[in-house]
């Protein structure tokens, strides 16, 4: 449940002192993708993420306007579902409508419903209308997208159906804000339900109602023969493919291009602030405890805060235009034969930023079994925690070959997918099986996309991430550094030998760089006799198939909470204390030159370098997205379990790519 | 001042401090997951549909 501000105000005074007037409770419904967050932004001040696809609004969405509250409900097509599975939205609906309010424990029955009915396909709509009706709440029936209605030569008479239902009517444009105060005022004021259907069956009703109220003038508009014109082109299975890669090719362009300059100013700002606390601060535990868990942690995860804002600003922009649906139509195609429908393609694109939300976002996915399996194999798709870990591991295996670089970071992105689609196979064929049921969707029309709601989504998203980075990610990196800290270790016989020797050199250069070798010996040695560390050699030997020794050990042991943790914590295991050493030119030579115990073996091999590249595309190794995924699957098996297949898949990934590229040789 | 057998420097106020504030965000961001299962909990609603009446009346 989310509880947007109510900070912009609503269309005016009247409407607020007309709403201050009772105390009520309201409650919007609608089919998916009518209008009704738009129109509730209007009537509730509200801010809330709207779309040109249908199923935007997942949960109950609450706003207080004076004394009266105003429900958004997630949209749906029937409240009793019952020619279909039950949704997530529909029991939500049904809780709002019985008087249970989201995320309270208070029981009370809404006053009144508003029902967006959508102007062009009023027959459908009105069957939820007369479900709502039939319960016995007042009700105001909102026909909505009256200018889109008129385009295509549809009008609706209000009089006959009000007539007709026994409920105020009011047409209403939510994008231009037309009609708002007269439904403030009809939904403040309706106190008797509409009249009885008796025992009719609802199509019947919905049928001869539509019919006694809509007039078509039977003359095509021009914006419908263009949606025509554009649908030819876009559902096309070979043009509208290539536009569909076409597209898909420059969204992660500009996400992965331009997202670099504001990724590089956030990590400079960080570097600044890590500096000044340095300076300020004597050394100590606090100052550690600072500069490398929180500002080192925190920079760590926000630096990657521009590409997931790019990320959905370019997917808002195609939600509005209504590009995404017949993206998804198209994909289904693709889809279909590894048993995922195609409304799994927005979870899953949503994904390649972070998964959490293309988790969430699979609550459009009506079947419960596709569902899941959207769900459960989501995490596979390269998000951008990933990239940190792309970027050092391809750097290391090809230090002076750029373009292989880049090609072996664009395999990382294919390996994921098609173990995505290949999982998602093998569950639909054995546990999730089940038949997989035709792809029905609504495709709404084109539209020119609004770059106000665009930045409104993108906004509430980067509030989202950094508050995850506030509180989840902060608390593990905190944990991580502590047990990354003690025990202190007594300094190694080693480095102290050097120090000493170090002393006694006549040429300051050579003793300079011997006391820089007894700094990084010491800080190693200091590393492995940690919490962390001891806990790294110990599991060490679970590793070693991999190729991996205790310091890489402690890598991917640290990072099992957030993967992008690895970087920094190889930088911290084989440095002698620089923060982000890993990021910059000699902090890629240190650790391409870095060494494992027997100070002559590299850390990173080339095989132990695939291997962990494979290793990192297929592991779980985030935390919030397990948790994520026990709230949308309603408990920890599947949590678990996807845990479970996704660190083993891994570990045989990295196992083969070990073998494969020589490592047992 | 570091203890010689375990390596937690005991007698070290910062590491008190240190400590204490890694406990409290834990503890804080483990509360925070718990209340939101709870709130969870609170809105998990079984629905019970009567299939047969809905087909009855040719819905």
């Amino acid at each position: 449940m989310t509880s947007p501000s109510t900070d912009a105000s609503p269309e005016n005074d009247s409407v607020i002192a007309a709403a201050s007037a009772r105390n009520r409770r309201i409650v919007l419904l609608g089919n998916p993708n009518v209008g009704k967050s738009t129109l509730f932004g209007r009537l509730a001040g509200a801010r809330v993420h709207t779309s040109n696809f249908p199923g935007t609004t997942q949960t109950a969405t609450h706003s207080r306007v004076g004394t009266t509250e105003f429900i958004d409900l997630p949209g749906i097509y029937r409240l009793e579902a019952s020619l279909d599975e039950l949704s997530s939205e529909s029991a939500v609906c049904r809780a709002a409508l019985a008087g249970r309010l989201p995320g309270s424990d208070e029981r009370a029955q809404p006053d009144a419903a508003i029902v967006v009915l959508d102007a062009a396909n009023l027959s459908r709509n009105l069957r939820l209308a007369g479900e709502v009706i039939r319960i016995g709440l007042p009700t105001v029936l909102v026909v909505n997208r009256i200018d889109q209605a008129e385009r295509r030569g549809i009008e609706v008479d209000a009089e006959a159906l009000r007539d007709r239902t026994g409920c105020p009517v009011v047409l209403s444009n939510g994008l231009t804000g037309e009609g708002v105060e007269r439904i403030m005022l009809e939904a403040t004021g309706v106190r008797e339900p509409g009249a009885p259907l008796h025992d009719r069956p609802l199509r019947v009703w919905a049928e001869e109602t539509a019919q006694s109220c809509v007039r078509r003038s039977g003359n095509r508009a021009d914006a419908e023969r263009l949606t025509d014109r554009l649908d030819d082109f876009f559902l096309h299975p070979i043009l509208g493919s290539i536009a569909f890669m076409i597209s898909m090719t420059v969204l992660f362009w500009v996400v992965f291009k331009i997202a670099a300059y504001p990724m590089d100013w956030i990590d400079w700002a960080f570097a600044v602030l890590a500096e000044s606390v340095r300076g300020v601060l004597p050394p100590g535990a606090i100052r550690s405890l600072l500069v490398d868990g929180v500002i080192g942690g925190i920079g760590a995860t926000v630096v990657f805060l521009p590409q997931i804002c790019l990320m959905f600003f370019l997917i808002t922009l195609l939600e509005h235009s209504g590009y995404l649906p017949r993206a998804a139509l198209l994909i289904d195609r693709l889809l279909r034969p590894f048993g995922l429908p195609g409304q799994a393609f927005v979870p899953l694109l949503s994904s390649h930023a972070c998964a959490i939300p293309g988790i969430i976002a699979c609550r459009g996915i009506p079947d419960r079994r596709e569902r899941l399996a959207t769900i459960l194999v989501a995490p596979f798709m390269s998000c951008t925690a990933r990239i940190p870990v792309y970027v050092l591991l391809t750097s290391l295996l090809f230090a002076d070959r750029p373009a292989l670089a880049a090609v072996a970071f664009t395999g990382c992105y294919l390996l994921g997918a098609a173990t995505a689609l290949g999982t998602a196979f093998l569950f639909r064929t054995t546990f999730l099986r089940g038949s997989s049921r035709t792809m029905a969707m609504e495709l709404p029309g084109y539209r020119r996309p609004s770059l106000r709601i665009a930045l409104a989504a993108t906004r509430d998203r980067a509030w989202m991430f950094i508050r995850k980075a506030g509180t989840v990610i902060l608390a593990m990196v905190l944990a991580l550094w502590w047990l990354g800290s003690y025990p202190i270790a007594p300094p190694s016989a080693a480095a102290e030998d050097m120090r000493l020797r170090a002393q006694e050199m006549s040429n300051p250069a050579q003793a300079s760089a011997l006391l820089e070798r007894a700094d990084r010996i010491d800080a190693r040695h200091a590393t492995s006799e940690t919490f962390m560390g001891m806990a790294g050699r110990a599991a060490a030997p679970i590793f070693r198939p991999l190729g991996y020794d205790w310091q890489l050990t402690v890598g991917v042991l640290s990072s099992f909470a957030a993967r992008e943790v690895f970087v920094s914590t190889m930088a911290v295991v084989t440095a002698s204390g620089e923060e982000d050493a890993a990021e910059t030119e000699t902090g890629l030579k240190r650790l391409a030159t870095a060494t494992r115990d027997d100070g002559q073996t590299p850390l990173f091999t080339r095989p132990t370098s695939w291997s962990l590249l494979v290793f990192y595309v297929l592991a779980m190794q985030c935390l919030p997205t397990l948790a994520v995924t026990a709230r949308e699957t309603g408990g920890w098996r599947w949590a678990l379990l996807q845990l479970s297949y996704m660190t083993a898949l891994a570990y045989l990934g990295g196992m083969l790519a070990f073998a494969l590229t020589g490592g047992w040789a | 001042m570091i203890a010689q057998t375990t390596g937690i420097p005991l007698g070290d106020p910062q590491f008190w401090v240190v400590t204490g504030v890694v406990a409290a965000v834990l503890a804080f961001a483990g509360w925070r997951a718990y209340r939101g299962s709870r709130r969870k909990k609170s809105t998990r609603v079984r629905i019970t549909v009567e299939r047969n009446e809905a087909a009855k009346r040719g819905d």
